[in-house]
């Protein structure tokens, strides 16, 4: 077997993972990157919309400071996130920003005088300050209380992605693409690299590493409806479920986008919302203000996505041969902005469904589009449990999401993580020693060519897609926008079977080479187990929060339910072990978000009892020390001094 | 960031200004790219000239003899242009073929590659309604005919210019005939059967250099107002408009349609 | 509707023992909205467990699933079968090396065209966290997102047939690189530099204006004017000296 050595593996070559090999390569350390795909084709660049970061260069930013950033995406998880994390992104996103503007990024820029714009679905005339003319200008997005979302028109993810790339072309870090990471090689809680099958010619081989990162971004094809990439499996998530000792955090948290285009669910960005579009319903009524008078179309996914469902629920939805679903209206943007600033979006809806949106109304339905949940780590990016690991953006639950992420902050989040995390990644590789065991990698890999082997030759039964698609099937039935307990337990029971059915996978082919059945063949398990914890996880969460809404439990329940759910699941254990651990430091006390309605159960320990069992509640789940202690970075009742007008 | 300027091929890019290798290669590859382009410009702007003045026939002898007149008195315009132009055309030649590919295997290449494209567009149904429509492609295809006609335009227009050379500076050897055009000369010689070559070298030629004005225009100005389908119109125009004075002027030489203008 | 379609596919696995290159006939029955990348994922589920293609984004954005389909290449996640005659033709890019059947190593090529025109900024600056960022006029930043928005999908080199002969010529996709760099005022890179880097067979002179490049890029990029620009640059630098 093959082995490769170096300081530092990244597994993912999205921009969580290229961050964070940057930050570590700039620090002389050697790194290698693995990527399923070349690197530029990863995920990251899709995300059309934008980035946010609380630069206020535009008039609609004016007052905007990372506090209030901070206070929008504490709001927006629904108390559910880490608020010290969420004030590490907020501070340091403009940075990001700024940083990717050095390096190349051409963010649309502010220009002076008057512009024609969209506010709140109106036509309005908004003057630009041209003293600011040249800096970076933002566009609206939903749930925030600024125009705070920086773009470039609507190919935000592919530029940052190019320009990340690169960078790292410039620094002559390699990229080993067409690699799938298998499973970790670790040991003792530490985690000394990964166990990696080649997706060219099917050869195993082991990559060791002082330190290993995991970016590997979402799992959202997990519920087969998505707007993901084909290739987000959960492949990354994965590999830290399978250790038994690493939790999962929160994966119940999992976000369904307002807009996906029926039948493709090819995601239409949220700026085309921010930048005026509207839903629609069956009879062309404009729907939103009647649930959301304050924010209307620009409330946060979550409760748009809701109230689209409820109105549907109505019968107010438009019938069609791939089901039902709303409009969005786009016209009165008018044609130059639709092939300009929103062109990907005009492309999409051309090519695909035949529609033209200058002209015609765009079908759309919600669509599973996020996954807030991921990888447990600290502050730090550290892996719970496991020294050695890191994980960082969409795989990861370093937590600034909690229950709902805003749009325009996962994108963020992988820049800010990469710099933040990086940094902690090479102080780490920079310190550690490494013994190799080469028997290590070898037994790992060992595991892997078994499961080959019983795949290929075994005497199983099962069709992969035909699970695959029945993981999916269920999924979206019953895990969806809107749960019931009983749909949960169906979910849970049906998926318990498909995770037994996994072991009786046959592979029809015995093609060598990359083998693309047999490639699916090895995620299926990982896809099945998630897809039960995430189906077990929402039914044990009796309340609603976010992006997990419980229709027989409406309310957000503060008193029982602000914590975090983990969950770990040994290889060889029939069920997982789920566990409970504070969200976070609370520095805003929790509260009314001011959309999306519902009521709320409280607390009944006060802010500073809460906070006390903060650092023991998370110690005893297996949370690392931080470099820094818990708590530094979180400027106390900053948030007061805020709404008072003092910052 | 301070080690972030990696040179990882030192080769592409040489900082050591103007005398370094690579700046060398640079302004050869400059200059021979201006001279096929120039050369070919100038044989474009003779060529139509050229033509307009072989059309004088169709006003009759007189007015054919009248600008060839024109051109060998008081000026010898006639003299030097033809060694002027046999110079560029060889130039042209010579520097134009250095992109024809030389091996056969390339050349086949090209050409399945011009002819997949160019079927692909049959196989592929429009949809009229749709807004995105598959754009037409016959680029390559203009590209392998340039060639082509490139190669007879060699042959026949070279044999033509050393017969004109002969005509402007001797007698022909023809007992009392002087030096010079005219066009009881040249009527006699295309009616004399050379009228075949005649009309090959004029539709070669008028369709060489159409194609070749076409990208010129593409390869050095589609960034300005002038864009591609500009181009494409003069490309069209240069073509029809040269084909059929051209043709009549063929006719004219050869005798029908001589002086039916007048 | 109702059409029963057939799809002629190039198979070929290069790790197995003697496969030799071939065309295998499918048949599938047409559903309305269908795609190619739909159609090419039924065929692998149903009846070609072995085929290999690459999508990633099924979306048009990724460049992943570029092919040729009825002799044009093309992004085949965004073909309507609808578009397409009853038998449809799928081949893998031309150039790239094949990796199997219809996927072909693209990232590797994009990735040494990187490295050979040194595509990132050059910029000697250090970076400062606590300085806003330099100003630029959106008009500039239009211009070279115009260019950046190439998705290295490969048609642009799968079409032009000088890239064909001369494996040398960084092609369109590289030539528009440089233009993405050319238009940054960030990029310090003077003259004399991109004067060498692009005055060359191998750079802008190696493209003789087939055209096709222009043709066939799915993004629509304004490949020749970003050509002509840098003809034009390129010989006013030269006069210049
Ligand atoms: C359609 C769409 C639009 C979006 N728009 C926005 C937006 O406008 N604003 C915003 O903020 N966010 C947006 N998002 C979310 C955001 O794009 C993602 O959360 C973010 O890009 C994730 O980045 P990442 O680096 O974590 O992962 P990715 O970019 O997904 O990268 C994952 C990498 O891991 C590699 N990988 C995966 N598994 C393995 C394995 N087993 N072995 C080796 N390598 C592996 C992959 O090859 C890939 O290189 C959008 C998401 C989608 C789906
Ligand atoms: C300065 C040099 C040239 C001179 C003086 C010249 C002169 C003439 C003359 C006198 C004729 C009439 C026929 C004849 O007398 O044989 C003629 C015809 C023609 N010449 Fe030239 N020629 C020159 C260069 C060229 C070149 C370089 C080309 C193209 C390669 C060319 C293409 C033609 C064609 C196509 C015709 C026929 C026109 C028709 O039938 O429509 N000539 N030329
Ligand atoms: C000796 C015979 C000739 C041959 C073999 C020949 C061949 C070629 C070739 C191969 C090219 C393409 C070069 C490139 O794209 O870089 C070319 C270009 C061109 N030729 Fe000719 N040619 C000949 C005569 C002529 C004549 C007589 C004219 C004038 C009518 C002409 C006008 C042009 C023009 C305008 C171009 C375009 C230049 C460019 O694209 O850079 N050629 N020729
Ligand atoms: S220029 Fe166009 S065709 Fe070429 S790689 Fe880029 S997007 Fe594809
Ligand atoms: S097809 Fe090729 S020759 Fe030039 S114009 Fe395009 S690169
Ligand atoms: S799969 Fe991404 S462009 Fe087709």
């Amino acid at each position: 077997m093959r082995i490769i050595n170096s300081d530092v593996l990244v597994i993912g070559a999205g921009l969580a993972g290229e961050r964070t090999a940057i930050a570590c390569a700039k620090r002389g350390l050697d790194v290698t990157i693995l990527s399923l795909v070349p690197p530029r084709r990863s995920h990251s660049s899709a995300a059309q919309g934008g980035m946010q970061a609380a630069l206020a260069n535009t008039v609609m930013g004016e007052g905007d400071t990372p506090t209030v950033h901070w206070l929008d995406t504490v709001k927006g998880s629904d108390w559910g996130c880490d608020q010290e994390v969420a004030r590490i992104f907020a501070d340091n996103a403009p940075i990001a920003m700024r940083e990717m503007a050095h390096f190349g990024v051409p963010w649309n820029r502010v220009k002076g005088g008057k512009q024609q714009v969209f506010i709140k679905g109106k036509k309005a005339e908004i003057e630009e300050d041209f003293a600011n003319e040249g800096l970076i200008t933002s566009r609206a997005f939903g749930g925030t209380a600024k125009w705070r979302t920086c773009y470039t028109a609507d190919g935000t993810g592919h530029t940052v992605l190019y320009t990340m790339d690169n960078m790292v072309l410039q620094l002559g870090i390699p990229v080993h693409d067409r690699m799938e990471a298998l499973r970790l090689i670790h040991k003792d809680n530490r985690c000394i690299g990964a166990i990696v099958r080649s997706l060219r010619d099917g050869e195993i081989m082991a990559y060791i590493a002082k330190a290993t990162v995991i970016a590997t971004g979402g799992y959202g094809r997990i519920y087969g409806e998505s707007t993901n990439a084909v290739i987000n499996e959960g492949t990354g998530s994965w590999l830290a479920l399978q250790t038994g000792v690493v939790p999962l955090g929160n994966m119940e948290a999992v976000q369904v986008h307002p807009t996906g285009i029926v039948p493709t669910d090819i995601l239409i960005t949220e700026g085309c919302r921010g930048d005026g579009g509207l839903l629609l319903d069956v009879d062309e009524y404009r729907f939103m203000p009647d649930y959301e008078p304050e924010k209307m179309e620009l409330a946060s996914r979550d409760v748009v996505s809701r109230r689209m469902k409820e109105h549907m629920l109505k019968g107010k939805g438009v019938q069609s041969a791939y089901g039902e679903h709303l409009w969005l209206d786009l016209r009165q943007l008018g044609e130059h902005h639709l092939t300009t600033k929103l062109r990907e979006v005009y492309d999409i809806c051309m090519y695909f469904i035949g529609v033209n949106p200058i002209t015609e109304l765009v079908p759309v339905r919600p669509t599973q589009h996020y996954s807030m949940g991921g990888i447990r780590v600290n502050k730090d990016g550290q892996a719970y449990n496991m020294e050695g690991l890191f994980a960082l953006g969409e795989v990861a639950c370093w937590d600034m999401h909690g229950f709902n992420r805003l749009g325009g902050n996962s994108l963020a989040e992988t820049v800010v993580a990469g710099m933040v995390v990086g940094k902690q990644v090479a102080a780490f590789a920079n310190k550690a020693e490494l013994n190799v065991e080469v028997t290590l990698a070898e037994e790992a890999a060992d595991l892997e060519r078994k499961k080959m082997d019983r795949l290929m030759n075994g005497d199983g039964q099962e069709n992969v897609y035909a699970l695959r698609d029945e993981i999916g099937r269920i999924l979206t039935k019953y895990v969806h926008i809107f749960r019931t307990g009983e749909g949960l337990q169906t979910a849970v029971n049906e998926l318990k079977i498909i995770v037994d059915r996994t072991k009786n996978v046959k592979v029809r082919t015995s093609a060598p080479g990359m083998n693309p059945e047999l490639s699916i063949a090895l995620r299926i398990e990982g896809m099945a187990k998630q897809a039960y914890v995430i189906a077990k996880g929402a039914l044990d969460r009796t309340e609603s929060r976010g992006a997990h809404s419980r229709e027989d439990y409406p309310a957000r329940d503060d008193k029982n339910w602000l914590n975090r759910t983990l969950v770990r699941w040994a290889e060889g254990e029939p069920d997982p072990v789920f566990d409970y651990e504070p969200v976070g430091l609370l520095d805003l006390p929790p509260g009314d978000r001011g959309y999306g309605g519902g009521h709320m159960i409280d607390m009944d320990i006060s802010v500073d009892e809460y906070n006390k069992q903060v650092d023991p509640g998370q110690t005893t789940n297996g949370r690392l020390q931080p470099a820094e202690p818990t708590g530094t970075k979180l400027p106390k009742e900053a948030w007061r001094a805020k709404l008072e007008g003092k910052e | 960031m301070t080690s972030l300027h990696t040179e990882l091929y030192p080769d592409a890019v040489s900082r050591h200004g103007k005398t370094s290798e690579a700046h060398r290669i640079s302004r050869k590859a400059l200059r021979d790219e201006l001279i096929s382009g120039l050369t070919g410009a100038i044989l474009a702007a003779f060529i139509w000239f050229h033509l307009l003045f072989e059309s004088s026939i169709l006003f009759g002898r007189a007015a054919y003899d009248k600008l060839a007149l024109l051109l060998e008195h008081p000026l010898p315009i006639a003299h030097v242009a033809v060694i002027g132009i046999g110079i560029v055309f060889f130039i042209h030649f010579i520097w134009a073929s250095r992109k024809i590919p030389g091996k056969l295997q390339e050349r086949k290449k090209m050409m399945e590659l011009g002819i997949s494209i160019k079927k692909a567009n049959n196989r592929w149904q429009q949809d009229p309604k749709s807004d995105i429509r598959l754009r037409k492609h016959f680029e390559t295809s203009l590209w392998i005919w340039q060639v082509r006609t490139g190669m007879i335009v060699l042959a026949a227009g070279a044999f033509h210019l050393v017969l004109v050379a002969w005509n402007i500076f001797t007698g022909m050897g023809i007992e009392g005939q002087t030096p010079g055009i005219s066009a009881e000369i040249a009527v006699s010689r295309v009616e004399s059967g050379l009228w075949i070559l005649y009309l090959v070298l004029m539709i070669t030629v008028v369709v060489h250099m159409s194609i070749g004005v076409y990208r010129l225009l593409v390869k050095w100005f589609a960034d300005t107002w002038f864009v591609r389908k500009y181009a494409r119109i003069i490309f069209y125009f240069l073509l029809w408009f040269f084909i059929i004075v051209g043709a009549a002027t063929t006719l004219g030489l050869a005798g029908p349609w001589e002086g039916v203008l007048s | 509707m109702g059409r029963t379609l057939t799809f002629k596919i190039f198979r070929y696995n290069p790790t197995k023992l003697n496969d030799k290159p071939h065309v295998e006939a499918y048949r599938l029955e047409e559903i309305p909205r269908l795609n190619v990348f739909t159609a090419l994922n039924m065929i692998r589920e149903q009846q070609a467990p072995d085929l290999m293609f690459d999508f990633v984004c099924r979306a048009g954005i990724c460049g992943s699933c570029a092919m040729v389909i009825n002799g044009r290449p093309t992004l085949a996640c965004r073909t309507l079968t609808a578009d397409l005659p009853e038998t449809i033709e799928l081949f893998p890019l031309p150039f790239f090396k094949l990796l199997g059947d219809l996927s072909v190593d693209t990232g590797v090529w994009f990735r040494e065209m990187g490295e050979r025109l040194e595509s990132w900024v050059h910029n000697h600056k250090e970076f400062d966290p606590q300085a806003i960022e330099e100003r630029m006029d959106n008009e500039t930043a239009i211009k070279i997102y115009n260019s950046e928005r190439c998705i290295e999908c490969g048609c642009c080199i799968a079409g032009c047939a000088t890239a064909q002969v001369y494996p040398d010529f960084i092609g369109a996709a590289g030539l528009n690189r440089i233009g993405r760099f050319l238009f940054d005022p960030r990029d310090e890179r003077g003259d004399q530099e991109w004067f060498e880097l692009v005055s060359t067979d191998e750079g802008i002179f190696g493209c003789i204006g087939m055209m096709a490049c222009d043709d066939v890029c799915p993004k629509d990029l304004p490949l020749l004017e970003v050509f002509a620009y840098i003809r034009r640059k390129v010989s006013g630098i030269a006069i210049k000296k």
